[in-house]
């Protein structure tokens, strides 16, 4: 293997360590002190020394992350700054929690090598020591780059002998990297300066280009170049610098050269020189074979592959009708489906072609043909093309920050940077959905939007959900989203997707295409091989079987003297063959990508200058096509073809290529420099990428992705056992995410394993931690949640741990459990014990959560209006710590202890509070539904009605199926309460229908038979009630509640059967439960016991046994006056009156009054 | 830990049984050995014997699977984990207890004298009123 000179270096300076205070090497001279001094190598992989001794590897991937960067980053840093960063998707306290753990590494490692004083921490703070001596590449780079003479600079240069932190891929890593790579090129650049100052013509060239090769995107480095050729009286290749600016600009930009360079390329032409020449006028260059641009092969390209779009008249009639329904504001979904060659992508084509006249703004995306591609590729290609073309919103609109964490153009074009993330990937998600849709709205303000996605069946399960969740608010927009597919392959969360949008009204139309028949084929064989005879045409004719793309490639074979029936791979051999150097290397590669790429990829990898006219081989052959500045292939089939003839061996190196060209280009494609250097067997930095990759994915929402992700980083043989330990521990974190109990134990067992193995008892008490955490929240089971936290402590304790991060943690966590299912005494025991623990003093997100806590545990212990204060307090204390997501989760539960005490007013403003806070958390639907309940319980049905509308419409627009479920279930119970009994039916069926629903099941049954019996439909009222065994209900779904409710209906059911003593039976039945739960065995003493579901509050979760009773004792004050027991029935309707007065519930007043006047009048 | 597994048809409609299960106030009518059963401040159910200690407070568990009834026992942790099947005669009821403490023989007993009376009283409720 070669040795670079910066590899020179390092050996260098370590055989000479025990003989000299200086190391002269080739170039280079660094002065070293051989007592206690720290050397640090930043450039290539991290490399420690201490006097000369090699640190050993640090055990974990962040720990040596967070090394470099406070390397990188000299002086003291407050740890809470430091973790913030390290650790961005967690509380605060969890992630100086991880810090803590990450230093304990980094001193052990400093340690092992008599380093350990170079790392200076106490409780607030972490840095590298000041006071001890040290060399960073870095820093003497910096240093030399500013003394700015030529030795300098040649010896930083020399120092940048290989990219920053190559062995590393996290996000500020990547930015440093790319920070070096400018001031190398800076660097290069101003030394060539220097040289031309002395007269170093030649070497003022080479630095030159030595600068191009940093920062190849630079125009004025081109004409620096220019000019010193020029001077060298070498006008030729001052030419030839020119048209690589030139193709560099068109391929990277689009864009031509500066009027400056331009005059000087004329100047050059008409042989004047650099000198003081004559002026001539500028004017654009001559497009030459050598020259020609890209977009001007591409309209070659496109002119050769001109062809007639040949039996799909009807569907484009009906592509153009929805179209125009779009452009009227009646936006929505058109699906293409079809096989492989049927002409999907020539119908959009055509699309495009036909309505481009009518000025729309159109954008395409492709979902990637690669394995564990980015989440959301497909949108951020479209959202890259969209925000290039459109003015920046107002700097008041948020969701420019939000869309930035999909697609980075937004930061460039728009100046608006990425927003931080928050703890809440599931919020995240939200906030991105709803920011995309908020861009389609704004892209849409001044013409009609045509999108175009193409085989989405191939699309990761993020951008699939985020079409459906755009279902509904693109039919308000003039916004026509047009999505192939082939329906095959279609994986079963498109096919969810899809039935969604159609449930939303928001799938205009699914165009099927079938195969052609056997003269429409004849055509497409004549269009592109008319020379063929009968003969030949009826065979391709015969072979394509209906399918367009192989009756012309069958055509152009027989065309070539090639026997039509070979398969699609034999054909394209010939082609591939007639391919010269950088044309095949374009196609190859393009193969190899997976998707469409872009002309500056294409200029990175063939060179700026070849493009062009490998763009147009490949385009002659009919291979390639470029549409939008976008190089793919003719179609799928034709590019696996390709990609089947590329030898192995290649096939690593191609994609070794590619990894190393993404590498290099602005916004890093993360997920997919995975893939390739996986591919190129390069497995080191494939995980680091892969696990990079993993945590974008995870802090945008898209769970199914970023366990792929991490799966893989796992599974590779590669990195330390503990960085492995990291990764099932990160991908049990992510399927609690996604709600996969079974998964999650999977991957923290594989973690433990490793865990115990190398004997980490801090990193195994943390694990446990999280698992508590896991367990406790997002996979909700509080059994095994306190095994998980008792076991992190056990382990703090006995083995004497240094962790009061952690134990803060767990025992807030153990806290919560017991708030929530367990002993209340012992819950507020351990909040207390939490809050004493000076690290988390200063934390304000736990202190919020702490306090949230005692919230919940008062109101477990029926005392709304304290709980009611803690969750004010608790709001407040969120805001300060910055946390909204958690302070609105406190404004929820304050509104859901107001709801307890009967103060509906009072949850109205709260939910209120909760909209105005930030539109699009998940939060503000909780706001929506409580609102929604407050107005059914206060008797203002319309109000009410509109308000769980509006709740569902912005569920739909998260694309989450069991939350969509939930509001469904909400707005049912509002639709019942407010005697909409049709539309109650209608809406508990679909969420039933969902099986992930976030609701209780066996309420819903109920509920649903009750809306049927209302409605008239005894016969599957009682149907439905016979399913209620048979769905899940638990302690947390108040199963109690259930059976007085069941009872209640099937009272009705009876009644309505005329079977009067049977109802009466059910209804003393359930009337009896009631009052056990009010405590108030008989009737005349209505209390205002309220129960709560703590994980469902307030709609939903809040059950009124008052109000429950009053129900009950109506209906049984009906049935008795049916029945002619007048007394009877007029007590029950006087109880059910003094009910409804004192809880102010009007529900079923009117009926009971209409009854109880004649009874009260017959008195 | 020990299990057992016992099983009763019961000539009742699974709604039936699946209200008794679940109604803490009609435990006394079919849980052998409990007198008297009512639902604690915080939403545990107490079920209580003749004698003072005989005071066991149970929950009702969080279950996602369909068609089961899990109670867990918060003093001896031991699990029931009921299940109801619709049978041609009304219903096939099973349950499995995963006994964590005490002497396994003493815990299917008890099931043993329970599952008839909660199929007689399931079968009562049937036909009630």
């Amino acid at each position: 293997m070669n040795r670079n000179p910066g590899d020179d270096a390092r050996h260098g300076a370590s055989a000479e360590r025990h003989s000299s205070v200086k190391v002269v090497l080739p170039n280079v001279t660094i002065a070293m002190t051989m007592r206690n001094m720290l050397r640090a190598y930043l450039f290539g992989s991290l490399t420690i020394e201490i006097d000369g001794r090699t640190m050993p590897e640090i055990a974990g991937l962040r720990p040596r992350s967070v090394l470099a960067w406070l390397l990188s980053n000299p002086g003291t840093h407050a740890r809470a700054h430091v973790a913030a960063l390290f650790w961005p998707d967690v509380l605060d306290i969890s992630a100086r929690a991880s810090l803590r753990n990450a230093l304990w590494g980094i001193r052990r490692a400093l340690d092992t090598v008599g380093g350990a004083a170079y790392l200076e921490s106490d409780r607030e703070s972490v840095g590298i020591a000041d006071g001890l001596a040290r060399e960073v590449d870095t820093e003497e780079f910096v240093r030399l780059a500013e003394r700015d003479d030529t030795a300098s600079l040649r010896e930083a240069l020399m120092l940048a002998h290989a990219p920053l932190l190559a062995d590393l891929a996290d996000d500020w890593v990547l930015d440093a990297r790319e920070e070096f790579r400018e001031r190398a090129g800076a660097a290069a650049a101003r030394l060539a300066e220097l040289c031309e100052q002395d007269g170093d013509l030649r070497g003022a060239v080479s630095w030159t280009r030595r600068a191009i090769a940093h920062v190849p995107v630079r125009e004025s480095s081109y004409r620096a170049l220019m000019q010193r050729l020029a001077k060298l009286d070498e006008r030729g290749e001052a030419l030839a610098a020119f048209e690589r600016c030139r193709a560099m600009l068109d391929a990277e930009f689009g864009t031509v050269p500066s009027e400056s360079t331009r005059v000087l390329a004329d100047r050059l032409r008409s042989g004047q020189g650099s000198g003081e020449g004559r002026r001539v006028a500028a004017r654009p260059a001559e497009p030459g074979r050598q020259g020609a641009l890209p977009g001007q092969a591409a309209s070659r390209v496109r002119r050769s592959r001109q062809r007639p779009l040949v039996g799909r008249d009807s569907e484009l009639t009906t592509l153009s009708r929805a179209w125009e329904g779009a452009r009227r504001g009646n936006g929505g979904v058109v699906l293409i489906s079809g096989a492989a060659g049927l002409g999907k992508s020539r119908l959009t084509t055509e699309l495009i072609d036909t309505v481009s006249g009518q000025g729309p703004r159109c954008a395409v995306g492709t979902a990637f043909e690669l394995d564990g591609a980015p989440p959301y590729a497909p949108w951020g290609d479209v959202l890259h093309q969209l925000v290039a073309d459109v003015p920046a919103p107002s700097r008041d609109a948020s969701w420019p920050s939000d869309l930035a964490r999909l697609c980075r153009s937004v930061e460039w074009r728009w100046g608006r940077p990425a927003a931080r993330s928050s703890a809440d990937p599931e919020q995240e998600r939200r906030w991105l959905f709803a920011s995309v849709a908020e861009a389609l709205a704004w892209c849409s303000g001044d013409r009609p939007l045509l999108l175009v996605l193409e085989d989405i069946h191939l699309a990761d399960t993020a951008s699939i959900a985020l079409i459906a969740s755009l279902g509904r608010r693109l039919t308000e927009l003039p916004v026509l989203l047009v999505a192939t597919r082939r329906p095959a392959s279609a994986p079963a969360k498109l096919v969810i997707a899809i039935d969604t949008l159609r449930r939303q009204d928001a799938l205009v139309t699914d165009i099927h295409l079938g195969r052609l028949s056997a003269t429409e084929l004849d055509t497409v064989v004549w269009s592109c091989a008319p020379e063929l005879g009968e003969d030949a045409r009826d065979r391709a004719v015969e072979v394509a079987e209906g399918n367009p793309l192989l009756a012309r490639r069958a055509a152009l074979a027989a065309s070539d003297g090639a026997d039509p029936s070979d398969e699609l791979r034999d054909w394209i051999r010939a082609p591939l063959a007639r391919l010269d150097g950088p044309a095949r290397l374009l196609v190859d590669a393009v193969a190899l990508l997976g998707r469409p790429m872009d002309t500056g990829e294409a200029a990175a990898l063939v060179g700026s200058q070849q493009l062009a006219e490998a763009l147009e081989r490949a385009g002659h052959e009919e291979l390639l096509e470029i549409e939008a500045r976008r190089i793919r292939f003719v179609h799928a089939l034709v590019r696996q073809a390709c990609g089947a003839e590329i030898e192995p061996s290649r096939r690593a190196w191609l994609h070794g290529r590619i990894a190393e060209m993404l590498e290099e280009r602005p916004g890093r494609p993360v997920a997919e420099i995975a893939r390739h250097l996986l591919n190129a067997g390069d497995w080191e930095r494939a995980q680091a990428y892969l696990i990079t990759a993993a945590e974008k994915a995870r802090s945008l929402g898209a769970f199914d992705e970023a366990a792929g992700l991490y799966s893989e980083a796992a599974s590779l043989d590669a990195g330390s056992r503990t960085i492995r330990a990291e990764l099932w521990l990160a991908l049990a974190d992510v399927h609690a995410w996604r709600g996969r109990k079974d998964e999650h134990d999977t991957a923290f067992a594989h973690a433990c394993t490793v865990l115990e193995e190398v004997d980490d008892s801090a990193a195994l008490a943390g694990a446990y931690a999280l698992r508590g955490r896991c367990l406790r929240t997002t996979l909700c089971h509080p059994g095994e949640a306190l095994r998980a936290y008792e076991r992190a402590l056990h382990i703090i304790d006995t083995e004497h741990l240094d962790a009061p991060e952690l134990r803060a943690i767990v025992v807030a966590g153990l806290g919560w459990i017991e708030v929530a299912s367990g002993d209340l005494e012992r819950a507020e025991a351990l909040l207390a014990e939490a809050e004493v623990v000076p690290e988390a003093g200063t934390d304000l997100g736990l202190a919020a959560e702490v306090c949230l806590a005692r919230a919940a545990a008062l109101l477990r212990r029926g005392r709304p209006r304290g709980s009611e204060r803690e969750s004010e307090d608790a709001a407040g204390l969120a805001r300060r710590a910055g946390r909204q997501d958690l302070a609105c989760t406190a404004l929820v539960h304050a509104a859901g202890a107001c709801a307890a005490q009967g103060q509906f007013e009072r949850v109205l403003e709260l939910a209120d509070r909760v909209r105005r806070s930030r539109p699009a958390s998940g939060m503000a639907d909780e706001a929506l539904a409580a609102r929604a309940y407050a107005l059914a319980r206060t008797g203002r049905c319309a109000e009410a009605w509109e308000a769980a509308l509006a709740y569902v419409r912005s569920v739909a627009s998260t694309g989450d199926a069991s939350q969509e479920a939930r509001a469904e279930f909400d707005a049912a119970s509002v639709a019942l309460d407010t005697g909409r009994y049709g539309e109650a039916a209608t809406r508990f069926a679909s969420a039933l229908a969902e099986p992930s629903g976030q609701f209780s099941r066996a309420l819903a049954r109920v509920r649903l038979a009750e809306a049927l019996v209302r409605d008239g439909l005894l016969g599957a009222a009682h149907r439905e009630l016979e399913q209620v065994p048979f769905e899940p209900a638990g302690q947390t779904q108040l199963p109690e509640t259930l059976v007085p409710r069941l009872e209640l209906v099937e009272g009705l059911i009876a009644a309505a059967r005329g079977a009067s003593d049977r109802a009466l039976h059910c209804l003393a039945s359930a009337e009896a439960a009631w009052r056990r739960m009010l405590g108030v065995p008989s009737a005349g003493e209505p209390g205002t016991v309220t129960f709560v579901d703590l994980a469902r509050p307030p709609v939903g979760g809040q059950v009124e046994p008052g109000v429950e009773l009053g129900r009950v004792l109506a209906e049984r004050a009906v049935l008795l006056s049916d029945v002619g027991r007048a007394d009877d029935a007029r007590a029950a309707a006087e109880e059910a009156i003094l009910l409804a007065d004192r809880l102010g519930f009007d529900g079923y007043r009117q009926r009971v009054n209409a009854l109880r006047s004649p009874v009260v009048t017959t008195e | 830990m020990p299990s057992f597994e016992e099983s009763v048809i019961c000539r009742a409609p699974p709604l039936e049984v699946w209200k008794l299960l679940h109604d803490p106030a009609r435990v006394p009518e079919w849980y052998s050995g409990v007198a008297h059963a009512t639902t604690t401040p915080d939403g545990a159910i107490l079920y209580l014997g003749d004698r003072e200690e005989d005071a066991y407070p149970v929950r009702i568990a969080p279950e996602s699977e369909r068609s089961r009834v899990l109670i867990r026992c918060l003093i001896t942790d031991d699990l029931y984990t009921w299940s109801l099947e619709p049978h041609p005669d009304g219903c096939l009821v099973r349950v499995r207890v995963d006994v964590a403490a005490e002497p396994v023989d003493e815990r299917r007993d008890g099931v043993l004298a329970s599952l008839p009376k909660l199929a007689a009283a399931a079968e009562r409720s049937g036909v009630g009123g």
